[in-house]
């Protein structure tokens, strides 16, 4: 029963974006009129982006009906192991124990705001901050090490990418853009 | 003549102390990464690449190409010592070294790979200085139909790659394609997909998207890993080899090395076809191919040549016509670009000393790989008790470094955390992450490869089969295909007869 759900996720997943592609081909640009009356030749600006997108859709639409068709012939799906073999990927060793997911959420989470708030709060702050979490979430518990690792890895890579590369990189707003600066000054990189 | 006193003059700008320490640097980290599961030497690449930045051309080259030699080889010492693929090309090294290190042989299985490895490589770095030259020489009577032609034969290489799956491996291209298309469009400057988005217009770059896909979305899963759990049980004792040995392994050696050239040509297929077809044909000519699979030296010596000797030879199609094979050789043109230096057949008579220290950087990485190959291996238990979660957290913290460094832009950030989250869904569900990649990198080049052939031909679609070399690129690309499918198509006809008579 599992096998050939696997293969009915994967065909919506596949209608999915085959719908995604017919959504895309509209919103090409915002004046599709006008960049038609463009023109000169038989090529416009929106030629090659709808040449790819009808690719896109077409090898949608053959995936889900591969799909389908292994769904409704209960072809048993291959393995994690078996696909990634398959794809010459590599981490087919751990199929049995597949990683538990709401970590993996929490790092992901943690990821995308790290990036998001880097304006905010700064490279170096946000840094910091994000180590620190990071590594909480995976297991590191002693506050030396915890401390130490983070500060001292964040400083090295200030140093290298501020003071030796002239990186520009953010600093943050208000109160955290002067901690920043401050924080330079003190490291002699500023 | 000409070329041995330019390739004495780029070894002597390749031994010059400085890019010399940098291109060593480089293979130790190279190695390094390669031979840790979970960080492959493309993730290491992608994250040197900030500290490409602060280099001169010739020590950002030495440094990537130090990188790429000793990554491609490092993922085959865990495959050896604890059957687990440090790289996706390493994965033949398990089927025939680990056995050998079951049977307590692993010091002779390292030397072996380091031997065959450094052979292969260093045909290819040779094949690199003395084929290129006149390759670029012939190129520069390519026009766009033929580099639109040679693009096309990359894209459509993929097939090589997944060719069991070809329908979702032709939709993540034709996606990598899409994204590769947003931005402003080279001929009109009309911004197409950026629904708004000012930052948008300047186009999704490649490297970013490489950064996002491989180096994020493998790292995630390290969070969670209990500890750096994979102990190597043995003490690695390094056996002399002994001449003789190794001379009973010339054929596969040569077999595999020659595997790896061509198919390290051919832009899309690198390190990883290499390794498994030179394994595959190894099979067949080896008077020992039934025995493969039980430690047999023969089967780890042809992949390792051949996983080598694609470095070189990939570099030939980066460096005459500008376009990157691989990842790899991607974010090498990555490097090379950021530095206001584009590859392609001038490059040859405008910078002749920075292609020739290129050449030389290469030649050497491939052979001082034999003596960090050593030192690493002994060491490789030491490197695996870092913990994981430390590990991934500095990755994330260098692929923030290293997309917001290729435009200084928070946007790249952004663009790339979120390809972090979508690369990671991709290997969790199978989808394959490297046609999408090709099709970012390539599909850009395609579109304006195509679009100046009909604006410098009157709009003449037939220009691409009118004009002999592009004719026969297209050919090649046609036959290449078939040639991919066959095995697939055969099996399918097999079967349908078999059904018919049954």
């Amino acid at each position: 029963m599992v096998f050939h759900q696997r293969h009915w996720i994967r065909a919506v997943i596949a209608e999915l974006i085959g719908i995604g592609t017919i959504v895309l081909g509209r919103l090409i640009v915002d004046d599709p009129q006008m960049v038609e009356s463009m023109a000169r030749g038989l090529a416009t600006p929106m030629t090659w982006p709808r040449l790819m997108l009808s690719g896109a859709g077409l090898c949608a639409i053959g995936w889900a009906i591969e799909e389908g068709w292994k769904a409704f012939h209960f072809v048993q799906a291959p393995s994690a192991a078996e696909e990634a073999m398959e794809f010459g990927d590599v981490g087919f060793e751990e199929e049995s124990a597949a990683p538990p997911l709401l970590p993996i959420a929490l790092g992901l989470g943690l990821a995308l705001a790290y990036a998001f708030v880097i304006p905010w709060l700064g490279f170096t702050l946000a840094t910091v901050i994000f180590l620190l979490l990071w590594f909480l979430i995976g297991g590191i518990r002693r506050p030396v090490k915890l401390l130490s690792v983070t500060l001292i890895g964040t400083g090295v890579l200030l140093f290298v990418f501020v003071k030796v590369a002239l990186m520009p990189l953010d600093r943050g707003t208000g109160v955290f853009g002067e901690f920043t600066i401050a924080l330079f000054r003190l490291l002699g990189i500023y | 003549m000409e070329t041995l006193s330019l390739l004495a003059g780029g070894m002597s700008s390749a031994l010059a102390p400085y890019h010399f320490l940098i291109m060593i640097i480089g293979l130790a980290m190279g190695v390094v990464a390669g031979a840790l599961p979970g960080i492959s030497f493309v993730n290491a690449m992608a994250m040197a690449l900030p500290f490409t930045y602060m280099m001169s051309p010739i020590a950002s080259m030495a440094f990537l190409g130090g990188i790429y030699a000793g990554g491609v080889f490092g993922g085959s010492i865990s495959s050896i010592l604890i059957n687990i693929p440090g790289t996706p090309a390493s994965l033949p090294a398990c089927w025939d070294g680990y056995p050998m290190t079951r049977q307590g042989k692993s010091g002779k299985a390292l030397t072996i790979a380091i031997a065959a490895s450094a052979t292969g490589g260093i045909a290819s770095a040779l094949l690199l200085t003395f084929a290129a030259p006149p390759f670029a020489k012939f190129a520069l009577k390519f026009d766009q139909p033929e580099f639109f032609a040679a693009t096309f034969l990359g894209l459509v290489s993929i097939i090589a790659v997944a060719k069991s799956a070809p329908w979702i491996s032709f939709l993540s291209l034709f996606l990598g394609m899409v994204i590769g298309s947003v931005g402003v469009d080279p001929l009109y400057g009309v911004p197409r997909l950026t629904f708004g988005i000012a930052e948008a217009q300047s186009g999704i770059n490649f490297v970013v998207v490489m950064i996002g896909l491989f180096a994020l979305g493998e790292v995630v899963e390290m969070l969670v890993a209990s500890d750096g759990a994979m102990k190597v049980k043995e003490h690695i004792r390094f056996e002399r080899p002994r001449f003789t040995e190794y001379w009973a392994l010339r054929g596969s050696v040569v077999r595999g090395t020659a595997i790896g050239s061509l198919i390290g040509m051919i832009p899309g297929a690198g390190a990883t076809v290499g390794a498994v077809i030179a394994y595959g044909v190894e099979k067949q000519a080896s008077p020992r191919g039934a025995e493969f699979g039980t430690g047999v030296p023969e089967g780890l010596t042809a992949p390792e040549a051949a996983k080598n000797a694609t470095t070189g030879a990939a570099m030939i199609p980066l460096l005459t016509l500008g376009i990157p094979g691989s990842a790899a050789t991607a974010i090498m043109l990555a490097a090379l670009v950021l530095k206001g230096i584009t590859p392609g057949p001038m490059l040859f008579s405008t910078q002749p000393d920075l292609v020739y220290a290129i050449f030389s950087s290469m030649l050497l990485a491939n052979i001082f790989m034999i003596v960090a190959g050593v030192i690493i291996a002994r060491g490789f238990s030491h490197f695996m008790k870092v913990p994981p979660a430390i590990l991934s957290g500095f990755i994330v913290v260098l692929s923030v470094l290293g997309a917001y460094g290729v435009r200084n832009n928070i946007f790249d950030v952004y663009v790339c955390m979120i390809f972090g989250v979508i690369g990671f869904a991709m290997k969790r569900y199978n989808f394959p992450a490297a046609p999408l990649v090709l099709g970012v990198i390539l599909g850009p080049l395609a579109e304006r490869y195509f679009l100046t052939s009909l604006a410098n031909y009157d709009n003449n679609v037939w220009i691409f089969v009118e004009r002999p070399i592009s004719a026969t690129i297209l050919g090649g690309a046609l036959a290449f295909v078939l040639w991919a499918m066959s095995p697939v198509l055969l099996k399918r006809i097999r079967r349908n007869k078999t059904a018919a008579i049954s």
